[in-house]
């Protein structure tokens, strides 16, 4: 047990516990919204098979939170050398705040993607019924993806400014 | 700036000469004709002209586009020649297009397809019948007894029928107790119904349909078949192979057939543009020997329309008039030809309206620097400028699409710069030091960079506003509503530079105080004056959202590099043999495609999203209508336009 304590409140481990959160969170995140977004493209291309490219460009913009979170992560472990497999020695203290750099990315991504995810499935019948405004349901959708791009921003900074 | 006034040309000319003009309008594609009769009421119209219905030729030629559009979808399944995507377009004259709506054969094409489909038609709905056939069949297949034979003589009836399953017992005990003479065979059960065969003396009759009535009994109709169920089904599944050999023999027509395909889309081409033509012709108002027609036209074109129509029609009579003010005017820009394909980014936002400044010019420049931050990799950027300038050559695409790759090899042409300033080629995999800096060793210098791309693009907007202001006379709105801005915005920036605090400090009172004293100009009373004065100073929220809102160039600039690395760090695990280093290329080329594609979506969808937010909430409203010039539109060949001007 005391074993077990001492690991969780190990650095490296802190440090990686922060690089997963980023990667899944944010994962789960694009994974729904792309999601939502899928599911309303398909409606629209069983009426006009024609329209495969339009939905497709407005499906994929909510994966790009998953995209920011495994950028995050990489940097997370790049910093801590597990990519080049010598993992450096990290004080409970930097593990913590690599962790919680992590987290603006991680959360902003789980909801943003979602909610971008429902964004674009509403532009899909921007597509639908009048597809020369497409890029008028592709603006909505950016518009959820700031703060996505915010969070990744603030992440990355962070993690950045931590020396280890 | 570079919005062009647009103007109503009138022309007059003799009836016989109606063909001629509307032709040589379309092959000049820079008349936007106006379909008068729709804003003429109808008396007026009939005093003026004859009056006109939709000519029968009109309906005639739509019935032989569909026609031949239906045959393009028909043979579209049985095509074997698939087209590359960089093929370019066919190019043909119109006498070659004209004689080829001629052939009888390509006719003869379109009228086999039809019968095809039809024929394919017939066979689907026999197939479904003799499927329903065999489903009726399938639960009497072992019934040894011929079909024909089930028929009821003159002493006994034969009855097959369904009963519910669980009441099969109780139906047997009740008929041996009422009607002994009779025999319930169960052919066969599923879990809802029993299939049997009934068999009873006609004397019987009373008693048995008594028990029949009260036990859900229905009476199966098997299909008028010769033979045993089993022989049956046997000859209907006979009969569905002989229908797969029939749709093969179809397929290989319609792969024939397809063969034409080519010529056919020559044929949809000149029917389309034969329809447009007969539109348009359609449009005029007509007297005995004279027609009307109206459009817009561009003011710096006018002269050389009217050259090329004098020496088609001599007699037309042409008249040059301003457009009212409540006239649905199309908007015409003209601006230089790198600044073309950035009116893609404005007219997707919405076409500038009849009182907007065109502000394609300014955002030109910004957007190409934004979208080749946001890529910053000059791998990429050199991919996607070949890619486009590939696309530009070898399709020859106009309007829009050519507007998109333009913009694609501009993007590309930025990105390499961008890319080279901070040393990314397809991530960390070419190793060139950068000319300016690495974004991932300083990224608070690029971040400050971006912000002052994001106040400089701010401060165009705000300036933009003011022109608009003091050209539509209000020099007083322009002062109040954007200088002061100007002056508190520059002093609160200031503040940022130490040396500078005083004068800060200065401006940016002087800049409040004056929007205190302006922004309430619009309030009847000084209370109110006061307030709404004190309350446009939060707007300054706005301002700083706005500025940090470019942050997202440095983010998206980063997350590139980074993803890029990652690609070429998991690559390069593999490379540890030959099968590993053949891994590691495909792996490479496939992860770093994937990064151009989603990276290239992102630098286009936040760089757009920079101007229609963050700039043109400043000063444009849109809202205008794009010109549509009446011209050759084709979708499948080119045509030779020799009246090109």
């Amino acid at each position: 047990m005391l074993e077990l304590k001492f690991a969780l409140t190990q650095g490296q481990f802190l440090a990686v516990l922060g690089a997963a959160l980023a990667v899944l969170l944010a994962g789960i995140g694009s994974a729904r919204g792309v999601g939502i977004a899928g599911e309303a493209a398909a409606g629209v291309v069983t009426e006009d098979p024609g329209k495969f490219g339009q939905t497709l460009l407005l499906q994929a913009l909510p994966g790009t939170q998953g995209i920011y979170g495994l950028l995050t992560g990489f940097v997370i472990m790049q910093k801590i050398g597990l990519i080049g497999g010598n993992l450096a020695d990290i004080s409970t203290e930097s593990g913590l705040l690599i962790l919680a750099a992590a987290l603006p990315i991680a959360f902003v991504g789980l909801f943003s993607a979602i909610a971008q995810g429902r964004a674009a499935a509403a532009g899909m019948g921007i597509v639908a019924k009048r597809p020369e405004e497409l890029a008028k349901g592709i603006t909505y959708a950016a518009m959820v993806e700031t703060y996505a791009v915010l969070a990744l921003l603030a992440s990355i900074l962070m993690i950045f400014g931590i020396r280890i | 700036m570079a919005i062009v006034n647009v103007k109503k040309m009138s022309v007059i000319a003799l009836r016989r000469n109606k063909n001629r003009l509307v032709e040589l309008l379309q092959r000049l594609g820079k008349v936007e004709i106006i379909d008068i009769k729709e804003k003429t009421p109808k008396e007026e119209w009939d005093s003026f002209f004859m009056s006109r219905e939709t000519s029968r030729e009109l309906i005639e030629l739509q019935g032989k586009l569909s026609d031949i559009q239906f045959a393009l979808d028909f043979t579209a399944r049985y095509s074997a020649s698939k087209k590359s995507m960089f093929a370019g377009k066919p190019v043909y004259r119109e006498e070659e297009m004209e004689n080829l709506s001629g052939s009888q054969q390509l006719w003869d094409v379109i009228r086999e397809c039809r019968e095809l489909e039809s024929r394919l038609n017939g066979l689907k709905s026999e197939e479904m019948k003799l499927g329903n056939i065999i489903d009726i069949l399938k639960p009497w297949e072992s019934l040894d007894v011929p079909i024909e034979e089930l028929k009821p003589t003159h002493k006994v009836i034969i009855h097959p029928g369904t009963l519910p399953a669980n009441s099969v017992e109780r139906v047997k005990q009740l008929l041996t107790e009422k009607a002994p003479e009779s025999s319930l065979q169960v052919i066969s059960s599923d879990r809802e119904l029993a299939y049997v065969l009934l068999v009873y003396l006609r004397s019987l009759e009373d008693g048995v349909s008594e028990v029949l009535k009260e036990n859900s009994w229905s009476r199966a109709d098997l299909p008028q078949l010769e033979g045993t169920p089993r022989q049956a089904i046997v000859s209907v599944e006979e009969k569905i192979k002989e229908f797969a050999e029939i749709r093969r023999e179809i397929g290989e027509k319609a792969v024939k057939l397809a063969e034409s395909r080519p010529q056919l889309e020559v044929l949809f081409d000149y029917y389309s543009m034969v329809i447009n033509r007969v539109d348009a012709a359609g449009t005029a108002g007509e007297t005995r020997e004279t027609f009307y027609m109206e459009g817009w036209v561009a003011e710096p074109d006018i002269d050389s329309i009217r050259q090329a129509v004098l020496k088609k029609v001599p007699e037309a009579f042409i008249v040059i008039g301003e457009a009212g003010e409540d006239d649905d005017v199309p908007v015409v820009v003209d601006n230089p030809r790198l600044v073309e394909p950035f009116e893609l980014i404005t007219d997707l936002y919405s076409p500038p309206g009849r009182n907007d400044i065109d502000p394609n010019i300014m955002v030109a420049p910004f957007f190409f620097i934004f979208f080749g931050m946001m890529i910053s990799d000059a791998g990429y950027g050199l991919v996607l400028a070949l890619l486009g300038f590939f696309a530009l050559k070898t399709l020859k695409p106009e309007g829009m699409a050519r507007k998109l790759f333009g913009l694609v090899v501009l993007g590309g042409v930025s990105t390499v710069f961008w890319g080279a300033m901070f040393g990314g080629w397809f991530g960390d995999l070419i190793k060139i030091p950068a000319v300016w800096m690495n974004p991932l060793e300083d990224p608070m210098s690029l971040l400050v960079f971006s912000f002052i791309l994001g106040v400089i693009q701010i401060y165009f907007g705000l300036g933009a506003a003011a022109y608009k202001n003091i050209k539509s006379g209000k020099v007083l709105d322009a002062v109040y509503d954007q200088g002061l801005w100007f002056v508190f915005l520059s002093g609160l920036i200031m503040f940022v530079y130490p040396p500078l605090a005083g004068t800060a400090k200065i401006l940016s009172l002087a800049g409040a105080a004056g929007l205190v004293l302006t922004q309430g100009r619009s309030k009847k009373n000084i209370v109110g004056k006061f307030t709404s004065g004190l309350l446009s100073l939060y707007g300054v929220t706005g301002y700083l959202s706005d500025v940090l809102s470019y942050s997202r160039i440095l983010a998206l600039g980063l997350a590139t590099g980074v993803i890029g690395m990652v690609i070429n760090t998991m690559a390069k695990m593999l490379g540890f043999n030959i099968i590993g280093y053949v891994l590691m290329t495909v792996a490479l080329i496939v992860g770093h495609v994937f990064n151009i594609a989603i990276n290239a979506l992102g630098a286009y969808v936040h760089s757009s999203r920079l101007q229609y937010v963050e700039f043109f909430s400043k000063f444009y409203e849109g809202g205008g209508r794009t010109f549509n010039p009446f011209r050759l539109k084709t979708k499948y060949t080119n045509l030779l336009n020799e009246e090109e001007i």
